[in-house]
């Protein structure tokens, strides 16, 4: 059987042929069984993947990954394509109507055009009767701030949270120096779930040393550590509790999209988020291949039960960056932050 | 704001919303399947979902309806699992050896049919397809599964996959042709 009469067999199954042309079909298939086997060997594959289709459905586990999108969502609205044309036409002959009123209610020229004036002068009479003033603005609050999609989604509509009494934060990743042959293992252990026994414990090598020193280090150390194998360090859900689920499931940061020819072409680098608690610099999160350039981004975050509630740039960091370092925050977890609001810096590391 | 409001159900002068729980709750499952069609690999059409979602998300706010919703949802997550193969460089991850667990759908779907023997049947026919679709090239699984899995017109596909509707067409013509070779075993 030729390509051209499977093509017609295929159209024929969808009903994508024309009246004519299926009724011609049908003629050739009363008289050709081969044809007819065809068709209903098309047919019943047709079903088949119907039927496989319907039987198919997501596990459990893409509930808990879609989670925090769920919290905060976007909403798309917009008119029906169809009546953007009514609506032009309308704005075009509103538009109309009120340049007629206008020109009605413009007073004619007393004085007579000059006989010489060039037609377009002679065309704007009142050209100076008029004064165009900008339209009265309303002053741009606080609450206009907001970044855009990523805020909407960590600014979540849970209640303002109070400020528990300081705690013990979980330390990820220790802010000790280390020789460069060992990071690679202290990376690892920070990709494991912290032991029972780690949790809280004070930042070693941080109880002698001014504060100033110790931020340098931490930022030095985020700079030149390793990335991971893994592309988030932090697991979001506890270990052990199924199959699959005790990893991260992120495998690559938001905006991947964007360009994707870059990014293919891009090692990936670990960025690390710093903490100031109770003086000191924590490392509470690392964020896989963000799609952010090299350098500190200084953040606001708003933190609730672990969760990153509300983010915004900190002072000189343009809207844009902000935007996309508080999207890049969009999955992490700070399970040993207390709430409340704090300053964080989120360093990339150069490639 | 309505919770039931479609994008396709509003008539014209109405403006519509459409939120991201509405859009996730109506495609979590076409959109899964694809992945688990495209990857044939259980663990990495999770992973893909999640990550198409997460690029709906981003884009629902500018959504204006200019494309029906299912052809947005569908080209975004088709340009993803796109660029996710070519991001590996390896074509083979599209032919890659089948989820061990892929069977259960099988035995779900052959479960439901009336009778011992036609169940039988049923589940040797739907393996057969099923393996089949996994051993197809890309371009014509992607047609088969969108057009007869999901029910996606012409137009739509050729929206979705940024061809003409006449290469929907062949492509479907040979598809259909490839897969009934593959379930016949020639």
């Amino acid at each position: 059987m030729n390509e051209a009469t499977q093509e017609l067999l295929s159209r024929y199954l969808d009903g994508d042929l024309p009246t004519d042309e299926a009724r011609r079909l049908e003629r050739r298939l009363e008289s050709e069984p081969e044809l007819r086997d065809e068709l209903a060997s098309m047919t019943s594959l047709r079903q088949a993947v119907r039927t496989l289709a319907s039987h198919e459905q997501p596990p459990e586990e893409l509930e808990t990954l879609v989670e925090p999108l769920r919290r905060s969502a976007p909403v798309a609205h917009g008119v029906r394509p169809a009546f953007r044309w009514l609506a032009a036409a309308a704005t075009v002959v509103v538009a109309v109507g009120v340049a007629v009123q206008v020109a009605k209610l413009n007073p004619t020229p007393t004085l007579p055009s000059p006989p010489a004036a060039p037609r377009s002068e002679s065309a704007s009479p009142d050209r100076g009767y008029y004064e165009l003033k900008p339209l009265p603005t309303r002053p741009q609050g606080e609450g206009d701030e907001l970044l855009g999609a990523a805020d909407r989604l960590l600014a979540s509509p849970l209640p303002v949270p109070e400020i528990e009494a300081a705690r013990p934060m979980e330390v990820v990743g220790p802010l000790q120096e280390a020789p460069r042959a060992g990071r690679s293992a202290e990376v690892a252990a920070a990709d494991e779930p912290v032991p029972a026994g780690r949790q809280g414990a004070p930042v070693e090598g941080g109880e002698a040393e001014a504060l100033r020193s110790q931020e340098r280090r931490a930022l030095a150390e985020a700079e030149w550590a390793p990335a991971p194998t893994e592309e988030v360090a932090r697991p979001q859900v506890e270990p052990g509790s199924a199959q699959g689920i005790g990893r991260s499931r992120t495998t690559a940061s938001l905006g991947a999209e964007a360009a994707p020819q870059a990014k293919a072409a891009r090692r990936p680098v670990t960025a690390r988020l710093l903490m100031r608690i109770e003086d000191e610099l924590h490392v509470v999160a690392q964020v896989a291949s963000p799609e952010l350039e090299a350098g500190t981004y200084h953040l606001q975050l708003t933190v609730q039960q672990g969760q990153i509630t509300a983010c915004r740039g900190g002072e000189g960091l343009e809207d844009r960056l902000a935007r996309e370092a508080c999207a890049s925050l969009l999955r992490v977890v700070l399970d040993g932050v207390h709430g409340g609001q704090h300053s964080a810096q989120l360093v990339v590391p150069g490639e | 704001m309505s919770a039931t409001v479609r994008a396709h159900e509003v008539l014209p002068w109405q403006t519509w919303e459409v939120t991201f729980e509405e859009v996730y709750t109506r495609f979590r499952a076409p959109v899964w399947r694809l992945a688990r069609r495209l990857t044939n690999n259980d663990e990495e059409a999770l992973d893909a979902t999640q990550e198409i979602f997460i690029r709906i998300w981003r884009g629902l706010a500018g959504f204006r309806g200019e494309a029906k919703l299912s052809t947005w949802v569908f080209q975004i997550a088709w340009n993803y699992l796109r660029w996710k193969r070519r991001q590996r460089g390896r074509q083979a991850a599209l032919f890659a050896v089948p989820d061990p667990d892929a069977g259960d759908v099988m035995d779900r779907a052959a479960d439901a049919a009336p009778d011992p023997e036609r169940r039988a049947s049923s589940a040797e026919l739907l393996s057969r397809v099923d393996d089949a679709l996994q051993r197809l090239p890309e371009h014509y699984r992607v047609v088969i599964w969108l057009r007869d899995g999901e029910d996606l017109s012409y137009e739509e596909i050729a929206a979705t996959l940024d061809v003409p509707i006449g290469t929907v067409r062949s492509r479907l013509a040979r598809g259909r042709e490839a897969l009934r070779r593959e379930v016949e075993g020639r």
